[in-house]
């Protein structure tokens, strides 16, 4: 079969802007399960280095269909008429493509993946809908939509702030002014700038007990995770930091794997380690299979990966 | 309110297998110009990061009640194919492709051209050939294909100089084959005929060298050329550039002046 892509506009206020790429094959195991690749950072649904139409033609030739789309006010969505804040805004636009899709297509369950902030609202998605099925979540960099000050300070007292907008993703504040057009762009880099300031003035108090119990919740609700990182990538640090102590009780649940890509950057800009990452996340699909209950995978090292923070 | 609420369509064009991605920016206005105006992006990298710019500027003309389509060229964005399969040649056919669906769409009769870095490039050679284009606004354009090549080479040996090989040709993430090198080496706008065109030529760079100014001035018959110092998003961190504000409001205003 032919490679087919479709222009789509979706969502209860129509301001939804993606393109619905067809699986080229028939598949049996998943029929009904589709996937969703959502933004990074503010870079439109293309991705950076065109990595989510490379997912996206790629996981079609696999026999799924693959949604890219903008959230309310990046890439080429509008905003929500409410204005409201990214946070919610874009958890509410993430349900209404896996409602349009499950009016669309025969799925019913859903794999979420995304680079940085994209993986952040994956993992906060799947929190909140069981539809989804399984999250790829590369280079996360704080699990969360409404951080702490105090959280990020510990990671960004180790590393230098070069993904700092993630912060201004994930601050209400800052999306409505921007949204809204109260501010131009230029403004988000001060208010930024500001909370950055602030946050490395704070001292280190890590949230690990949160983002432990969530990761747990996911994976005894049978949801399963592929966690990739660029080796060296802050998100890492923060997984660290985080998770460190508690990561071989995790590993050992086989819904779940972690990964260290090397040689690359955060997002994955050198075309050889896009093509590892896609193999990656295929390889991880493949083996799901969409059975319910277990099955034996082989799991990374993925502990002394975090412990030295390097893979060998 | 900043979105203008007006609609924007989605939607492919053209045929396999080259069918392209564009929006249509539809005029927020009951009274659309009756020239329509077609964005052309930058190539490779500088196309991801330039989009938020791009979309920018459509919803800012079509405020001003202008059709407007945003379109990828083959293999680039969401169009059909990949980037090695493309090249200068197939890009400008794309650009004819995009004025005459605008046309279809809209009804316009004319169609003014705007095109960034490269784009900006292919956008004045296809509205030379063109009898329903007298109207393009370039921004930064590469006028030495050659040079264009060896500064973003430099860009991509100074982030990605240490990381893996550069087999293929890959700048910066994307393929750059012998074809497509050759073509760009080709491009050279100081030794090429000024066409009988109204052309406005913005300068982002915080002062025009004398010689890019002359080359720019002798573009085409009738050139308004404006250094205005602005961001260099195209090639910055995309999560931190700024959107160049003021280089819009002109460009707007210039396209708004000479289009009914």
């Amino acid at each position: 079969m032919r490679l087919e892509e479709r222009a789509i506009v979706f969502g209860r206020e129509s301001n939804l802007i993606g393109v619905l790429t067809k699986p080229t094959a028939e598949r049996e195991a998943g029929a009904n399960v589709a996937v969703i690749v959502l933004n990074a950072g503010l870079l439109h649904h293309v991705g950076p280095n065109r990595i989510s139409v490379a997912i996206a033609r790629r996981l079609a030739e696999l026999g799924f269909p693959v949604l890219r789309f903008d959230f309310s006010g990046i890439g080429d969505s509008s905003p929500r008429s409410d204005r409201s804040p990214f946070a919610e805004s874009a958890m509410t636009d993430v349900s209404e493509a896996m409602e349009w899709l499950q009016a669309e297509t025969r799925a019913e369950r859903f794999i979420l993946t995304g680079i940085c902030s994209g993986a952040d609202i994956s993992f906060r998605a799947a929190i909140a809908d069981e539809r989804v099925a399984g999250v790829a979540l590369m280079n996360a960099q704080g699990y969360e939509l409404d951080t702490s000050d105090e959280v990020h300070a510990d990671v960004k007292q180790r590393k230098d702030l070069r993904y700092y907008l993630t912060d201004a993703l994930f601050n209400p504040r800052s999306w409505k002014k921007v949204l809204t057009g109260k501010s131009d762009y230029l403004d988000i880099g001060r208010l930024v700038g500001g909370r950055l300031r602030s946050k490395l003035a704070g001292e280190s108090l890590p949230e690990s007990e949160r983002l432990v119990g969530e990761l747990r919740s996911l994976l005894d609700r049978g949801t399963r995770l592929l966690i990739l990182y660029s080796e060296g990538d802050t998100g890492l640090d923060y997984l660290r930091t985080n998770v460190g102590s508690q990561l071989p009780q995790l590993q050992a649940h086989p819904g779940m794997e972690l990964d260290v890509l090397r040689h690359t950057d955060h997002v994955f800009t050198p075309r050889k380690t896009r093509n590892e990452l896609l193999e990656r996340v295929i390889k991880w699909m493949e083996f799901l299979d969409w059975r319910a209950g277990d099955d034996s995978s082989e799991l990374p090292a993925a502990a002394e990966i975090l412990a030295n923070g390097r893979t060998r | 309110m900043d979105s203008g609420g007006a609609p924007i369509e989605p939607f492919y064009f053209g045929a396999e297998p080259h069918l392209l991605f564009g929006c249509h920016h539809l005029p927020k206005g009951e009274s659309a110009r009756g020239t329509g105006v077609v964005l052309c992006s930058p190539v490779g990298s500088e196309y991801y990061r330039s989009h938020r710019t791009m979309q920018r500027l459509a919803r800012q003309l079509s405020r001003a009640n202008f059709h407007v389509l945003r379109f990828d060229y083959a293999g680039c964005g969401d169009s059909s194919g990949e980037p090695q399969d493309a090249g200068i040649a197939q890009w400008k056919r794309d650009i004819g492709n995009a004025v005459e669906t605008l046309r279809e769409r809209s009804t316009c009769e004319r169609v003014a051209l705007v095109g960034l870095r490269l784009g900006a490039t292919l956008a004045l050679s296809v509205a030379a050939d063109r009898d329903d284009v007298d109207t393009v606004a370039l921004s930064d354009p590469v006028l030495s294909g050659r040079d264009y090549l060896s500064e973003i080479q430099a860009l991509h040996e100074q982030d990605y100089g240490s990381i893996g090989s550069n087999g293929d040709g890959e700048i910066l993430g994307f393929p750059y084959a012998p074809a497509l090198r050759a073509e760009l080496d080709g491009i050279d706008l100081a030794s090429q005929a000024a066409p009988a065109l109204d052309v406005l030529v913005i300068d982002s760079s915080d002062t025009s060298s004398e010689s890019s100014e002359a080359t720019s001035k002798a573009l085409a018959a009738n050139v308004d050329f404006r250094n205005i110092p602005g961001p260099r998003f195209w090639i910055q961190d995309p999560d931190e550039a700024m959107v160049p504000a003021e280089a819009l409001r002109q460009l707007v205003a210039w396209i708004r002046q000479r289009c009914a």
